[in-house]
């Protein structure tokens, strides 16, 4: 069922390494930090207590000497295959809110399906409430 | 972070200089009256601003270069109208999570792959590793 709260996204990828393998490197943070970021020449540092109701936190260094951070709250997580929390970019001006993200993973003959399902984004009435934030925030976490 | 071999036709660059055109308030204002649907000259969109033309020449042209904004040469006018679709500001948010998300879960593959040819023993059928005890 989508609404407009339910606006989101799905991204599939194909990873050649087994579901609890993947499931590690979701879960730790010092395997989240070794690639958790869009530019593989950024600087990330990540803390991560993977339990319901636990808190992670990744600050992300870009090449470009700008910093981002997002924090969220594990809401479900359920070894090996599928993890739940929310996301929330730290910038100051931006009010976007939580996000939610999922993650299921499954097994393949070549490894790892692993599904990313990221919901709850605002709608553009929202985004037209919060333009200065909006845009802000964008600007950050694009290392302007 | 360890060197990826992998490049995406849509890089965190290109995403960089789509938002970095969103930056500027000179740039907004501009875009909003695009996105209003008027077609401007470059003069007449510069007429708000104390800044000369080279200056909202530069703006628009980071503009064109992320996609945004359209311009045609008419005579001596440089007219300028929105690129369809450029101002659709939640799904720029989305997209840009889409983004994030494809580039990161390419790292994550990246990361895990790389760890398993790493630890793929060397020579498999060379002969010399069945011989008498572990090898150091």
């Amino acid at each position: 069922m989508k609404s407009d709260t339910e606006r989101g996204l799905v991204v599939t990828h194909l990873v050649k390494a087994p579901v609890p393998r993947v499931f590690e490197a979701w879960t730790r943070a010092e395997q989240l930090s070794r690639w958790l970021c869009p530019d593989p020449a950024a600087r990330v540092e990540a803390t991560a207590d993977c339990r319901p109701g636990g808190r992670f936190r990744v600050v992300m260094h870009m090449p470009t000497g700008k910093t981002h951070t997002v924090v969220g709250v594990y809401r479900v997580v359920n070894a090996p295959t599928h993890l739940a929390f929310t996301w929330d970019w730290q910038e100051p001006e931006a009010h976007m809110g939580d996000t939610l993200v999922q993650v299921d993973l499954a097994a393949t003959p070549q490894g790892t399906s692993v599904t990313v399902t990221h919901t709850g984004f605002p709608t553009d009435e929202a985004c037209a409430m919060h333009d200065q934030g909006w845009r802000a925030c964008l600007v950050r976490l694009t290392g302007e | 972070m360890p060197a990826h071999s992998h490049e995406s036709p849509r890089t965190s660059a290109v995403l960089d200089r789509t938002f970095a055109a969103l930056a500027h308030p000179v740039r907004r204002a501009m875009l909003s009256r695009l996105a209003r649907g008027e077609v401007a000259t470059v003069s007449a969109l510069a007429q708000p601003f104390d800044m000369t033309l080279m200056a909202v020449s530069k703006h628009l042209r980071q503009m064109e270069e992320a996609g945004l904004v359209r311009r045609r040469k008419v005579g001596r006018e440089q007219w300028c109208s929105m690129a369809p679709g450029a101002l659709d500001r939640a799904r720029d948010w989305i997209e840009l999570h889409r983004e994030f998300w494809t580039n990161a879960l390419q790292s994550l593959g990246d990361y895990l792959e790389d760890e398993a040819r790493a630890q793929a023993p060397r020579h498999p059928h060379n002969p010399h590793d069945h011989a008498g005890g572990k090898k150091r």
